[in-house]
C-alpha cells in the first residue's frame, strides 16, 4: 500500500515467540471480512513522519482503508496518504464503511502486527477503545505504558517501576482507566460522537481525556499488550510536563459531574499545595511551578472547558462511579512524594533500601495518608507539651516518685485532703510503674506518657479499625476524635490526664477482644494475656471504662458481627481487681451524682454523629454494622451523660465511650470516599465530627488546660517554716478552678492541697472522715463571718495558706474583717492569705518536727508522741493513737509508716500478679506459636 | 429489614441524646447565713492631756477582749469577762499611746462598747461602731478659727484598706489629692487632718468611701481645749434625734448621693409631734445646717428627719459649756445600751424619745457599783429627760415596750458630750 516504506531497526522481539498469534496469520486471507480501519497519524515535532508511515505500510492487517496525516508536514506525502488540517476534521470526514480509527503519533513505531492485534482484541472484547503496549524506542524493551489507572485527580498510575523491562508480565488484555493517544484504536462512530482528541492537550492527557469520555459514553477501554508500539517519546516528557498536568486537570474538569467536582477540586488544590511544599523540602521548585501553571492554564481556558462539558453532556451515558472503578485510592502525586521523602529518611539507616522498597507499598495504602494527617495533627496538638511539659492544673497533677507511688498503690496512705486509709486511684500504680520504667524521672515520664497516649490513641484506633475491616483514610484520623471527641474534649479540657490515658488505651483493649479475621496462629493464651494486659492498664486509668470491651463485644454480636469474643470480654473483667479496693473504699466515686464534674456535651455532637452514622446504616453490611456499633456507643455515652445515675467514674466512662463511638463512626464514614450520596453525606458528617474534635487540640496541649498550679502555689514551699510546707486551703465559687476534686462549702467549693505541690494521688478526695468533718465545720463557721480569727480555726489542720481563686466569692467580703489571716499579694487573680498561726504538719514534744518521708513521715527520734495532722487511723505505726481527729504516733522510731488493712488491701498485689501473669501468657503463647 | 432496624436505632438514640434534659451543673451548698462576730471599733486617744477608757455594757455574760492596734501590730490586749453589767478598760492598760484603733471583742450580740475621752476641760463620748460599712457620712465639723477637725480612719483588721473621701464645703466639691486613695494599713489607723488639708471651711460634708478592705471612721473636733468625737454613719432616710434641754445649735443633714435631696424635719415637742417643722434641700454630696436653737427650749425635744434619698444626720452643740457632737439614730428599739454613760463624772442626763403612737414605760438601769432601776413613763410622741440615777455608773440600759430612742448627755461645767445609745434588736 505504501511504496516508500522506510525501515528502521526494531528489537529482536520483532520475531520473538511472544508475538501474538494473529501476527502470524496471512496478511490478506480475511481482509475482505475484516473491519475497515482508517489510520490517522498525528504529527509530533521532530519525529520522522516517513518512518512512521513506513511502519504503517508494513502492517500485516489488510483492511486499512485510508491513511491520513494531521497537520502541515514537511515534504511530500507518499501516495495514498492524504492530509487533513485537524484531527476533528479527519474523524468527521470518515465514511461509514470505516469501522475503526487508529490514531497514531508520528514518533510511534508499531510492530507490523500491532494494528491487527488491536483490532482483534477490541473486536473480541467488544471494546470501544484499545491502546497498544508502549515500549521506549532505543531501549531493551523498557515499558512506557500498558494502559494506566489514575487517581481521582487524573494523575496516571501505571504501576510500572522506573526502567521496568517488558518480560510479558503484563500481557493480559484488561480494562484500564485510560490508554495513551500514542497508539489507540477507537470505534469510528464513537470517535465521531466524541469529536476526537482534545487538541489543547498533550498526548497522555489527551489519551486520558478521550478514554474517560469513551467510558462515560458507555464504551469499554482496554489495554492490548499484544499490540506493541515503540515510542520515541518526542511528544512530551513522558507525561511530566506542565502542559500534561494542565491537560489532566482539564480532563477531569470535563469529565466529572458537578457534585464530584465540588470535592475533587478543593482536594486537588490541597494536593497541589502539599506536593509543592514537599518538593520544595526536597529542594525542587519545578513541581510547584508546574502546579501553579497548570491551575492558571485551566483558569484561563475555563470557558472552553465549560463549552466542552456542554458538548459532551448529550453523549454521557453513565455516572462518575464508572471512572472511580478504575482509579487508585488517595493521591498518586502525594504517594510518590511521600515515598521519596521516606526513602531519603530511611536511606540514612537502610543501606540496601529494603525498607525503602517497602514504603512504596506503604504509601499506596489510603490509610497511611490518614495516619500521616493524624500524625501531623498529634504533633500540632502536642507541640506545647514537647517544649513546656504537661500542665499541672485541673485534674492533671505530676507523678510522685515511683517508690512513693508504689507504696500508696499497694495499700499505702492516701494523702489527698487530710489523708485517709482509703485506697488511692489505681492510676497511681500505673504512673509509678511508668516513672520506674523511665528511670525514676517522673516529670519526663509524664511528658513521654502523655505524648505516648496521643500516639497510642491514633495508632490504636487505626489498628482497631483495621481489625474491624476498615482500610480507608478515616481509620487513623478517627484517633483524633477519640482524643478530642465529644467526651474526651470535655474531660481533658477540665484537666483529666487520666481520661486522656484511658481514651488512648481503650481501642487497644477493645481490639484485644476482637479476633483477627485470618490469622489463626495466635493462641488463646496470647489472646487472654493481651486482653488482661490492656484491660488492667485501662481499668487502672478509668475503672468503669474497664466494662466497655465486654460491652462492645456483646453489642457487636447483637448487631450480627462474628469476630468479637464475649469470652475474652469476660476475661477483661478480671482486670477489675486493680480497682476493687479504690471502688470499695470510695463508692461515692461510682455512685454519687453530686460528685460529678457536670460536663455537658454540645447538642451538635448527637446531630453530627447521627448525620454520619445514619447513611452508613443504609449501605453495605460490613460498614453498616461497624457504623451502627459506633453510633450505639457514641450516642449511648452521650445519653449516659444525661441520666442522673452514677458518680464521676460513670461520667468519665460515659464521656469516653461517646468519643470512642464517634471515632468508630468517623472511621466507617471515611472508609470509602466516593460520590455515592450516602457515603458522601456520611463523609461530610465525619468531617464535621473531625472539625469539632480538632478544635480542642489546637491549644497545643492535647486539649489540657493551661496553667501550673504547683508553680503558682510555689510560695507555700518557699515561705514554709521549720516544719516544712503544710497545706493550702483552696476556695472558689467556680469548681473548675480548683485542682482535682473539691468539696462543697457554703456558697463555694474548697479543698486542701499539699503545700509541697500536688501530685496525682491527690486528684480524687477520699470519703470524708472526722478531720474532714471538723474542717468542714471550721470552713462553715468562717463563711458565716462569725469567726474573727479564722487562721486560728484553720491552724489545727496545718493550713498555712488560704487561696481564693477566681471570681469574687462572699468569703472575700467576710475575710476583710478578720484578724489573723494575712492578705498577701502573691498571685494575680487570686487572693492569698497567710496563716501565721498554722501548726506544723507533724510536731512533737520539745519542738520536735517531722516532715513527709515517702508516703509517711519522719524526722529525728525523740520521746513522747508526735502529733501528725492527718486523719487518725490504726494502720499507722508505731503506737497509733488519736487526739481529737488527728493522728498521734510514738516519736521513738523517728518515722511513721502506714499499712492498710482489710482483705481488699491485697487487691493491688493480685493486680500486679495478674499483670505479670498476662505478660507470661503472652510470652508462652508466642513461644508455642 | 436490617438496614431499617439499624437506621431506627441510630435515629432513636440520637433523639434520646438530644431530648433528655441536661443534668444541672453541681452547685455548692447554699451560702451560710452571715453571722458577723460581735465586735466594736473604737477610737482611742491616749496622751496629749486626754485619756481614753473603753466601756463595755452587756446584758449577757461572757468573755471578751479589748485590743489596741497601731503601726501594723497589736499594741496591747486585755481580756475581760462580764456578767450582765459593765466593765471598763483604761487605754493605758493596753500600752497604747497616741491615736490608735481599739477593737472590742464583745461577749455577744447583747453587748456594746463606747469610747470615753476625758481631759482636763474636755469630755468626748461616743459609742463604738459595731459594723464597718463601705460608705459612711460625716458632717458637723468645720475648720474655721482654731478648730482642729480630724477624721480618724480605723482598720484593726489584717488586710490593708483604701479609702476615698469626697468632701463638699461651701466652696463646692473639694479636689485636694490627699483625700483620694488613702491607704489605711492593716492593724493601724490614719488621721486625716482636715484643718490642714482644707483650712477655713465652715461647712464640711464628708462621704467616706471604702474602696477595699474594712475601715471605720470617726470625727474628732477640738476647740479651745474641748473635744467632740462622733461616728461617721451609714446613710438612711429616717433619723431620730433626741435633743437635751438647754439647747442645741444645729442639726446637720448631709448626703453622699449625686443629686439634691429633699428633707423634712419634724419636731417632737412638749405638745407632741409637729410635722414639717423645717424642710428644704440638701445639695448633692453636701450638707445643710439647720438652726434649731429656736426649737430647743427648757424642755427636751426631739427631731425626726425624713428624706427622699439616704442622708446622715448629726447634732452639734457649742457653747460655754463646751462642744458636743453626735449622730442621730436610724432605728427605734425597745432596748438600748448606753455604755460609758455616767463614767465621765459631772452631771449626766438621759434623754429618751418615744417615737411610737402609744405611751411607753422606759426602765432605766444603771450599771456600776450597784445597779439602780427606775421606770418613768414616756408619753407617745414626746421626749423625757431625767438626770442620772446613780453615781459611779459605767453604763446604762433603757428598756421599754415602745419605739424608744435614748441619748446620754454629760455636762461637767466646762465640757459637754452627747452620746447616742446602741439598740438591741429584738429577735
Amino acid at each position: 500500500m505504501l511504496s516508500d516504506a522506510v525501515r528502521f531497526t526494531m528489537s529482536y522481539r520483532m520475531t520473538s515467540a511472544s508475538a501474538p498469534h494473529v501476527a502470524e496469520e496471512p496478511t490478506t486471507a480475511s481482509s475482505l471480512d475484516a473491519p475497515h480501519v482508517k489510520v490517522i497519524v498525528t504529527l509530533v515535532e521532530g519525529a520522522d513522519l516517513g518512518a512512521a508511515l513506513a511502519t504503517v505500510d508494513r502492517q500485516v492487517y489488510g483492511a486499512i482503508r485510508e491513511v491520513v496525516v494531521i497537520g502541515e508536514a514537511n515534504g511530500e506525502l507518499p501516495s495514498g496518504v492524504t492530509r487533513t488540517a485537524t484531527l476533528e476534521e479527519a474523524i468527521a470526514s470518515t465514511g461509514p464503511e470505516v469501522e475503526y480509527l487508529w490514531i497514531l503519533h508520528s514518533d510511534a513505531r508499531p510492530r507490523p502486527d500491532a494494528l491487527s492485534a488491536l483490532v482483534s482484541e477490541v473486536e473480541r472484547n467488544e471494546a470501544s477503545l484499545g491502546g497498544s503496549k508502549l515500549l521506549l524506542a532505543g531501549t531493551r524493551d523498557e515499558l512506557e505504558s500498558i494502559g494506566s489507572a489514575t487517581d481521582v485527580f487524573g494523575d496516571p498510575y501505571s504501576g510500572l517501576d522506573e526502567g521496568e523491562i517488558d518480560l510479558q508480565q503484563y500481557d493480559v488484555v484488561r480494562e484500564v482507566a485510560f490508554v495513551s493517544s500514542v497508539s489507540m484504536l477507537v470505534r469510528r462512530d464513537l470517535a465521531q460522537g466524541l469529536r476526537g482528541l482534545d487538541d489543547r492537550m498533550e498526548p497522555v492527557a489527551a489519551g486520558l481525556d478521550f478514554s474517560q469520555r469513551v467510558r462515560l459514553a458507555g464504551g469499554q477501554v482496554i489495554s492490548v499488550p499484544s499490540s506493541e508500539v515503540y515510542h520515541q517519546a518526542r511528544c512530551g516528557e513522558r507525561g511530566r510536563g506542565w502542559r500534561e498536568q494542565a491537560g489532566r486537570l482539564r480532563a477531569i474538569l470535563k469529565a466529572y459531574r458537578l457534585i464530584t467536582l465540588l470535592w475533587v477540586v478543593p482536594f486537588g488544590l490541597v494536593v497541589s499545595v502539599i506536593d509543592s511544599l514537599a518538593n520544595l523540602l526536597l529542594l525542587r521548585w519545578r513541581p510547584a511551578a508546574r502546579h501553579l501553571a497548570s491551575w492558571l492554564w485551566n483558569l484561563w481556558h475555563l470557558p472552553s472547558t465549560i463549552a466542552e462539558r456542554r458538548r459532551f453532556r448529550p453523549v454521557r451515558a453513565i455516572g462518575d462511579e464508572e471512572l472511580f472503578r478504575f482509579q487508585a485510592r488517595g493521591s498518586v502525586t502525594l504517594r510518590e512524594v511521600g515515598s521519596e521523602i521516606t526513602d531519603r529518611i530511611l536511606s540514612v539507616f537502610d543501606d540496601d533500601q529494603a525498607l525503602a522498597r517497602g514504603t512504596k507499598r506503604l504509601w499506596s495504602s489510603p490509610g497511611i495518608w490518614g495516619a500521616a494527617l493524624a500524625g501531623v495533627a498529634v504533633i500540632v496538638g502536642a507541640w506545647s507539651i514537647f517544649f513546656s511539659g504537661v500542665p499541672n492544673t485541673g485534674f492533671s497533677f505530676p507523678f510522685e516518685p515511683p517508690s512513693v507511688g508504689a507504696d500508696r498503690f499497694f495499700a499505702g496512705w492516701n494523702d489527698s485532703g487530710l489523708g485517709s486509709p482509703d485506697a488511692v486511684h489505681p492510676a497511681v500504680g500505673v504512673t509509678s510503674l511508668v516513672s520506674f520504667l523511665w528511670f525514676g524521672l517522673e516529670g519526663a515520664a509524664r511528658t513521654v506518657a502523655t505524648i505516648l497516649f496521643a500516639v497510642l490513641a491514633v495508632i490504636g484506633m487505626g489498628r482497631l479499625a483495621g481489625r474491624l475491616g476498615f482500610r480507608g483514610p478515616g481509620r487513623y484520623l478517627s484517633g483524633l476524635v477519640l482524643l478530642a471527641g465529644p467526651g474526651t474534649a470535655l474531660l481533658v479540657g477540665s484537666g483529666s490526664w487520666m481520661a486522656l490515658g484511658a481514651a488512648a488505651l481503650l481501642p487497644w483493649t477493645v481490639r484485644s477482644v476482637f479476633l483477627h479475621p485470618t490469622d489463626r496462629t495466635r493462641s488463646w493464651l496470647t489472646h487472654a494475656g493481651l486482653v488482661l494486659l490492656w484491660a488492667l492498664i485501662l481499668t487502672a486509668m478509668s475503672p468503669v471504662l474497664g466494662l466497655v470491651p465486654l460491652a462492645v463485644a456483646v453489642v457487636w454480636r447483637l448487631l450480627g458481627g462474628s469476630r468479637s469474643s464475649v469470652v475474652l470480654g469476660l476475661v477483661s473483667l478480671v482486670a477489675g481487681v486493680v480497682a476493687a479496693a479504690f471502688i470499695n473504699d470510695d463508692r461515692g466515686w461510682l455512685l454519687e451524682l453530686d460528685r460529678r464534674l457536670g460536663i455537658t456535651a454540645s447538642e451538635w455532637w448527637p446531630i453530627a454523629i447521627a448525620v454520619a452514622a445514619l447513611p452508613i446504616s443504609l449501605i453495605e453490611a460490613r460498614t453498616r454494622r461497624l457504623g451502627v456499633l459506633g453510633a450505639v456507643l457514641a450516642l449511648g455515652g452521650l445519653i449516659a451523660l444525661r441520666i442522673p445515675f452514677g458518680g464521676p467514674g460513670v461520667e468519665e466512662a460515659a464521656a469516653l465511650l461517646a468519643s470512642f463511638g464517634a471515632a468508630i463512626v468517623v472511621a466507617a464514614a471515611l472508609d470509602d470516599l466516593s460520590a455515592e450520596p450516602r457515603r458522601l453525606i456520611a463523609a461530610l458528617g465525619a468531617v464535621v465530627i473531625l472539625a469539632l474534635s480538632a478544635g480542642s487540640l489546637v491549644n497545643g496541649r492535647l486539649g489540657l488546660p493551661d496553667g501550673d498550679d504547683n508553680d503558682e502555689l510555689g510560695f507555700a514551699s518557699t515561705l514554709a517554716g521549720e516544719g516544712g510546707p503544710g497545706r493550702v486551703l483552696m476556695i472558689s465559687v467556680d469548681r473548675s478552678l480548683l485542682p482535682g476534686e473539691s468539696r462543697s462549702g457554703p456558697g463555694f467549693w474548697y479543698r486542701t492541697v499539699d503545700g509541697a505541690g500536688t501530685t496525682i494521688d491527690e486528684v480524687w478526695m477520699p470519703e470524708s472522715r472526722s478531720g474532714d468533718e471538723a474542717l468542714d465545720s471550721a470552713v462553715n463557721r468562717i463563711a458565716s463571718g462569725a469567726e474573727l480569727r479564722p487562721g486560728s480555726l484553720l491552724a489545727p489542720f496545718a493550713i498555712d495558706w488560704v487561696v481564693i481563686v477566681g471570681a469574687e466569692s462572699p468569703l472575700q467580703e467576710i475575710l476583710v474583717s478578720q484578724l489573723d489571716l494575712v492578705p498577701t499579694p502573691l498571685l494575680t487573680g487570686s487572693e492569698v492569705y497567710g496563716n501565721p498561726a498554722a501548726r506544723p504538719l507533724a510536731s512533737g514534744d520539745d519542738g520536735l518536727l517531722w516532715a513527709r518521708r515517702g508516703a509517711g513521715f519522719g524526722g529525728a527520734a525523740g520521746p513522747g508522741l508526735m502529733s501528725i495532722l492527718v486523719n487518725a487511723s490504726d494502720g499507722w505505726r508505731p503506737d497509733p493513737g488519736s487526739e481529737d481527729w488527728h493522728l498521734t504516733v510514738s516519736a521513738a522510731d523517728g518515722s511513721a509508716t502506714f499499712t492498710g488493712g482489710g482483705y481488699l488491701s491485697y487487691a493491688p498485689y493480685a493486680a500486679a500478679a495478674l499483670f505479670l501473669a498476662a505478660l507470661a501468657l503472652i510470652g508462652v503463647g508466642r513461644a508455642r506459636r | 429489614m436490617t438496614k431499617a432496624l439499624f437506621a431506627v436505632i441510630v435515629v432513636a438514640l440520637a433523639v434520646a441524646a438530644l431530648m433528655l434534659p441536661v443534668l444541672p451543673a453541681p452547685e455548692p451548698a447554699p451560702g451560710a447565713a452571715v453571722d458577723l462576730p460581735a465586735v466594736a471599733v473604737c477610737p482611742v486617744e491616749e496622751g496629749g492631756g486626754r485619756a481614753t477608757t473603753i466601756a463595755v455594757a452587756s446584758t449577757q455574760s461572757g468573755t471578751g477582749r479589748v485590743s489596741a492596734f497601731v503601726g501594723g501590730a497589736m499594741a496591747g490586749s486585755v481580756p475581760f469577762e462580764t456578767g450582765s453589767g459593765a466593765i471598763t478598760v483604761p487605754a493605758s492598760d493596753l500600752a497604747a499611746v497616741g491615736v490608735v484603733t481599739g477593737l472590742v471583742e464583745l461577749p455577744g450580740p447583747e453587748a456594746a462598747a463606747a469610747s470615753l475621752m476625758v481631759g482636763t476641760d474636755s469630755v468626748g463620748h461616743e459609742s463604738c461602731v459595731r459594723s464597718a460599712e463601705p460608705l459612711t457620712l460625716l458632717s458637723g465639723g468645720d475648720t474655721t478659727g482654731d478648730r482642729e477637725f480630724e477624721i480618724h480612719l480605723m482598720n484593726p483588721y489584717s488586710g490593708e484598706a483604701t479609702v476615698d473621701l469626697t468632701v463638699r464645703s461651701e466652696s463646692g466639691i473639694e479636689s485636694a489629692s490627699q483625700l483620694r486613695g488613702i491607704a489605711v494599713p492593716s492593724r493601724s489607723s490614719v488621721i486625716v487632718d482636715m484643718d490642714e488639708v482644707l483650712p477655713g471651711r465652715e461647712s464640711l460634708a464628708v462621704a467616706i468611701d471604702v474602696t477595699s478592705g474594712s475601715v471605720t471612721a470617726a470625727g474628732r473636733l477640738l476647740s479651745s481645749g474641748g473635744i467632740a468625737i462622733w461616728n461617721a454613719v451609714s446613710p438612711g432616710q429616717d433619723w431620730f434625734l433626741p435633743i437635751p434641754s438647754g439647747g442645741v445649735d444645729r442639726v446637720y443633714i448631709s448626703t453622699g448621693v449625686g443629686d439634691d435631696v429633699e428633707y423634712q424635719l419634724d419636731l417632737y415637742g412638749p405638745e407632741g409631734l409637729v410635722e414639717a417643722f423645717d424642710q428644704g434641700m440638701v445639695p448633692a454630696r453636701g450638707s445643710v445646717a439647720v438652726d434649731v436653737a429656736a426649737a430647743a427650749t427648757a424642755e427636751a425635744v426631739a427631731f425626726r428627719v425624713v428624706s427622699t434619698q439616704p442622708v446622715g444626720v448629726f447634732l452639734r452643740h457649742e457653747g460655754e459649756d463646751g462642744l458636743a457632737l453626735t449622730s442621730g439614730s436610724t432605728v427605734t428599739a425597745s432596748r438600748w445600751l448606753l455604755p460609758g454613760a455616767g463614767m465621765a463624772g459631772g452631771s449626766g442626763r438621759i434623754v429618751v424619745l418615744n417615737a411610737g403612737l402609744e405611751d411607753a414605760t422606759a426602765t432605766i438601769t444603771a450599771y456600776g457599783r450597784e445597779t439602780v432601776v427606775k421606770g418613768p413613763p414616756v408619753r407617745a410622741g414626746t421626749v423625757l429627760e431625767f438626770a442620772s440615777i446613780s453615781d459611779g455608773a459605767s453604763a446604762y440600759t433603757v428598756t421599754g415596750e415602745g419605739l424608744l430612742v435614748p441619748m446620754w448627755v454629760t455636762t461637767t461645767g466646762t465640757a459637754t458630750s452627747y452620746a447616742g445609745g446602741v439598740p438591741l434588736i429584738d429577735e
